[in-house]
């Protein structure tokens, strides 16, 4: 190698002998150089000063708390949708094949809804209902309280997956029934119309 | 804390615990902000970045083989978030092409008396191209070899060298410049 390509090679390893992360044989071989080199000992003193004022620059605060407050929050959220999506699956399929077996059941004539003996045992839900799920944490009277403060009966439910489905007492628009519950997701894990 | 103690961390990481999450957080918040945000220059947007930093490594943790140092994976991550902000447009690079005629020897005594000053060696470094600035920051705040250097940044270590010996030298003309032009007191 010509004394010009040491020379390049040495200033190259410089700045990681200043921080100390050369090899053993590299950072013998610019030891060595800068031994002998005055304007190489120049710069190593140069580097160093430059890495100690980077060092101690403090730019812009950090986050902090907000973000690591921020960071769990979405941890959070991302636990509870994925956990929401994996008991939802199966809860389309159950949905799925209750409809199937309904629709078997009324294919096969085994009831008339038009004989006037016919009655809903929950009444009638012609206005149709929403499935829910609860939170988890929700206790059973807490969950009481909130069907009733929000004008809902349970007509079904819940199911093995924990689905309830719901339907207003009074009022038959649903898109507000179900925009409302979900606004209350300190209640409702899942919420979805049943068509 | 030392690279075996953060990819331990790691691990947790990668089985759910969201206690080890937050102790990484703690750890390794300020040196990646300061990393990201050297580059971007915004702090919201840089907060943001983060952000994403420490949600990927949430999701990711398990995908990390140990291969390389837990510090280099992470920064890693931060750096092509960065890059993608800067490919998407929304940033230009700074110009930071070495003047032709760039006195290889300046008066030692003087430069290094400007590079004791904090202002005007961060005034020299903003000048830097991102990719300059990335090198020299991994090498001088974070204490990076070379060797990690380039996997964060995913370039050959001779690109690194390089980089980081063109750094120097556009550092070193700029705070003699300023010595020059009467900036430095």
């Amino acid at each position: 190698m010509s004394a010009v390509e040491d020379r390049k090679l040495v200033e190259e390893l410089l700045p990681f002998w200043v921080n100390g992360t050369l090899a053993e044989d590299e950072a013998a071989f610019v030891e060595s150089e800068v031994a002998r080199d005055a304007g190489l000992a120049s710069d190593a003193g140069i580097l160093n000063r430059l890495r100690e004022q980077i060092k101690s620059d403090e730019l812009a605060n950090s986050p902090g708390e907000f973000g690591l407050a921020r960071l769990m929050r979405d941890v959070e959220l991302e636990g509870k949708s994925s956990a929401a999506n994996s008991r939802f699956a199966p809860a389309i399929w159950g949905a799925l094949a209750a409809s199937v077996v309904a629709v078997a059941f009324v294919m096969s004539g085994l009831f008339d809804s038009n004989d006037p003996t016919f009655e809903q045992a929950s009444g009638d839900i012609a206005g149709g209902s929403v499935s829910v799920i609860f939170q988890p944490e929700l206790a059973a009277e807490d969950l009481s309280l909130a069907i009733y403060d929000l004008g809902l009966v349970i007509v079904d439910g819940p199911s093995a997956l924990g689905v309830y489905q719901l339907a207003p007492i009074e009022t038959v628009d649903l898109e507000q029934v179900s925009a409302d519950l979900n606004r209350r997701s300190d209640l409702f894990e899942y919420v979805e119309i049943v068509e | 804390m030392n690279d075996k103690e953060l990819k331990a961390l790691l691990s947790r990481i990668a089985d759910g615990e969201k206690s080890a999450l937050s102790t990484l957080y703690v750890e390794m918040e300020k040196p990646l902000y300061r990393f990201i945000n050297l580059k971007l220059n915004d702090p919201f947007q840089s907060a943001d970045i983060l952000h994403e930093v420490f949600l990927d490594i949430w999701k990711g943790a398990g995908k990390f083989e140990g291969r390389s140092a837990a510090k280099t994976w992470m920064f890693g991550i931060a750096y092509r978030k960065v890059m993608d902000v800067f490919r998407k447009g929304a940033r230009v690079d700074v110009t930071d092409d070495l003047p032709e005629q760039v006195d290889d020897s300046p008066d030692a005594a003087s430069t290094l008396a400007a590079a004791q000053q904090a202002e005007h060696v961060r005034f020299c470094l903003d000048g830097l191209k991102p990719e300059h600035r990335s090198a020299v920051e991994l090498a001088f705040y974070e204490d990076m070899s070379y060797r990690e250097i380039a996997e964060v940044t995913d370039v050959p270590e001779g690109t690194v060298k390089t980089r980081v010996f063109h750094a120097k030298k556009l550092l070193l003309h700029c705070l003699q410049t300023r010595l020059k032009s009467g900036v430095v007191s």
